[in-house]
């Protein structure tokens, strides 16, 4: 464990318990701007079936035997888990946040081309706490209550809303801002927090973990205040913590992911970045600014030692997701990313798709820089709109050939996925499947073949879709070398899920 | 395992009396008495601690190092009242935590955020750091009840809560 050396506090800064802030205090200057979304949300919706994707489903489905087009794959059998924000309505008050709804875990369970699915919303301790009252109680990443209540911690907050993680034999719900969420196999009911040890009890452990090649796992945990600080995680195959560090970077604000490579772990700081002078009346999200003019700073992390650092510069930009990242011979890093000209999807797209109103950002495009072993860092090329980049577990941190994301037939405008796509960075080619009109496709991921050659593109690409227009969600297979014939096989569920963020595949 | 002795500096630990006497504090109108209602205890493991602060050394609230008084009781499920006696009439401030492993001291992790749970007097909270007195106390002239909810299972704030339906 890498922990000597951090700075003890007392009690005090200590009680910084109250991580994500409690601000009850400013909340009845607010009361005249809380008129609720819900009924806005519900008139849109009438008019604009797509917005089925942002409506609040049931706490509990079950499909035994969904029906199957075209033939599955005799050798993809499994489960195949997804996460996302779901309980965006409850006790008549929506949140004014995509990020905000409680999280549920989706099973679609494949044996032998027969799938059955499973939905649970994740009963965290502040969904529990919130039923027991009857009311919400908790401020969002992006959303003020006019009488929201004290938190104990980040973790007071927790809605275990974003990515499933299957690592050592456990099954967790991940969040950003705090712990992750055990749940039984069995049963997909919530467990409590996942501990790493009782240094880390309530620590940030973010929803993009990267699991190496080697089979150990690399995470990070983000924590804005009192003083911005990033932990990072080395967890073993069996799920042991093998290290843990924490960073001093200056000033953060939201980092959703990271990159890693055979030798170093990349955090790209966006100049979005959080100003706890400005919480008064604000969200976590709302006390972010965005400087345009500011650099962006890439900090390059030594996994072997984490105080061996080097710095690079870029232009702002503004981006959730890496495709992936690798070193070059002279040390170079080269670094794929979903990156926009600026967070306009984050603050003005995501809030307001909750309200039934789609306001157009700067789509995030492929952008792919170059991190010279001394000096600025470099945009190479800025290609087409993707999102949910994913490559082959395989090459993960290692250099990669194919990538696969979602994209837009036509002019992208903030949140209008439609195609799933490979692109291939040797040759520049991009294939591309259309899902066609009414069809929302989520993260599709990257299966290896059983008994494959491991290659990046002998597997095959699953991932969900909603068809908006029959009221209906689907998973789809694809192979990955011919994603352009479209699916092998799809199945369909007999109702909507909300859209959500990310998932895994687990084979067996 | 961070662990920081919250009322070492407060001075008393004594139990099971129905009144504490506050010490350090001397002088002729020592009549008042002050009644910490505590609540939201989860479990009767370990011990729940007070300390108190008088307005005289609120700029170290809630650090123990400027408490008037504290003390501790074995933990048991629910609420219960200390009361301190012999105060000198003024404005005071109140915190707490349940001591649930039973050392003394309030736990945290690496970034100083408690994994025990604590609470504020009024069910105070603050931003990214602990209540302010002002928040936290309640005018004290001869007898004075504060609330002091601990973690979450409390009352749910100061604020009254409202009806959404
Ligand atoms: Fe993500």
């Amino acid at each position: 464990m890498t922990v000597n050396g951090i700075p003890r506090r007392g009690f005090l800064a200590a009680s910084a318990a109250c991580g994500l802030a409690h601000l009850a205090p400013f909340a009845s200057a607010l009361a005249t701007t809380h008129e609720d979304w819900s009924d806005a949300f519900d008139a849109a919706l009438e008019g604009n079936r797509m917005l089925l994707g942002w409506k609040t489903p049931p706490d509990r489905l079950d499909a035994a035997a969904l029906s199957v087009s075209g033939t599955w794959p005799g050798g993809l059998n499994g489960r195949f888990y997804r996460n996302g924000p779901s309980i965006h309505d409850r006790f008549g008050r929506r949140y004014r946040h995509w990020f905000d709804g409680d999280g549920m875990i989706h099973e679609f369970a494949i044996d032998g081309g027969s799938i059955a699915h499973r939905g649970r919303v994740i009963r965290t301790p502040k969904l529990d706490r919130e039923d027991a009252a009857g009311r919400r109680l908790y401020d969002g990443y992006g959303t003020r209550l006019p009488d929201s209540a004290p938190l104990q911690g980040p973790d007071g907050m927790n809605t275990a809303n974003i990515s499933v993680l299957h690592h050592g034999g456990e099954l967790l719900a991940l969040w950003e801002g705090g712990s992750a969420t055990r749940l039984n196999e069995s049963t997909l009911a919530a467990e409590g927090f996942r501990s790493w040890g009782p240094e880390l009890d309530g620590v940030a452990f973010s929803a993009h973990p990267k699991r190496d090649p080697d089979g150990t796992l690399w995470n990070f945990g983000i924590h804005l205040a009192p003083q911005p600080k990033i932990v990072l995680y080395h967890i073993g195959r069996g799920g042991q913590l093998l290290g843990v560090g924490l960073v001093e970077a200056g000033p953060l604000g939201l980092i959703h992911d990271f990159a890693i490579t055979r030798h170093s772990l990349v955090f790209v700081i966006e100049p979005f970045l959080f100003d706890p002078a400005r919480l008064g009346s604000a969200s976590i999200l709302d006390a972010h600014t965005w400087h345009p003019q500011a650099e962006t700073r890439v900090l390059v992390i030594d996994k072997a030692d984490f105080g061996a650092r080097r710095w690079h510069a870029l232009p702002s930009g503004f981006g959730f997701h890496f495709g992936n990242a690798w070193e070059e011979a002279d040390g170079s890093i080269r670094l794929d990313y979903c990156r926009a000209r600026d967070p306009g999807i984050l603050t003005e797209t995501l809030r307001y798709v909750m309200k039934g109103e789609f306001v157009p950002s700067s789509p995030p495009r492929y952008t792919r820089i170059l991190l010279p072993p001394g000096g600025d860092g470099r945009i190479v090329a800025q290609e087409q709109d993707a999102e949910f980049a994913r490559v082959a577990p395989a090459v993960v941190g290692r250099r990669h050939r194919y990538v696969y994301t979602l994209g837009s037939p036509g002019e992208p405008a903030g949140w209008s996925f439609r195609t799933v796509v490979r692109r291939d960075l040797e040759t520049g080619a991009i294939e591309t499947f259309d899902y066609g009109p009414g069809r929302i496709p989520e993260e599709h991921l990257f299966v290896p073949k059983p008994g494959g050659n491991g290659g990046e593109d002998d597997g095959w690409l699953i991932g969900t879709v909603l068809d908006w227009k029959a009221g209906l969600t689907g998973l789809s297979v694809f192979d990955a070398a011919a994603i352009p014939a479209g699916p092998l096989a799809q199945a369909w569920l007999p109702y909507p899920l909300p859209l959500g963020f990310h998932g895994t595949f687990v084979p067996g | 395992m961070k662990r920081i002795p919250l009322l070492l500096a407060a001075g008393v630990f004594l139990s099971g009396l129905p009144a504490l006497t506050a010490p350090g504090i001397s002088g002729a109108a020592l009549a008042a008495e002050l009644t910490i209602a505590i609540s939201g205890i989860t479990s009767a493991e370990g011990r729940v601690y007070v300390a108190v602060h008088h307005e005289r050394g609120n700029v170290s609230f809630p650090d123990t190092e400027g408490a008037v008084a504290g003390a501790w009781r074995m933990a048991k499920e629910g609420g219960f009242d200390i009361s301190f006696s012999g105060l000198e009439p003024g404005r005071y401030a109140v915190s707490g935590f349940h001591d649930t492993d039973g050392d003394g001291e309030l736990d945290m992790n690496l970034l100083g955020i408690p994994t025990e749970s604590f609470g504020f007097g009024n069910g105070a909270s603050g931003l990214f750091g602990p209540a302010s007195f002002e928040a936290s106390s309640i005018a004290l002239k001869q007898t004075a009840t504060i609330r002091l909810p601990i973690g979450y299972s409390g009352p749910a704030g100061p604020t009254d809560r409202r009806s959404d339906q």
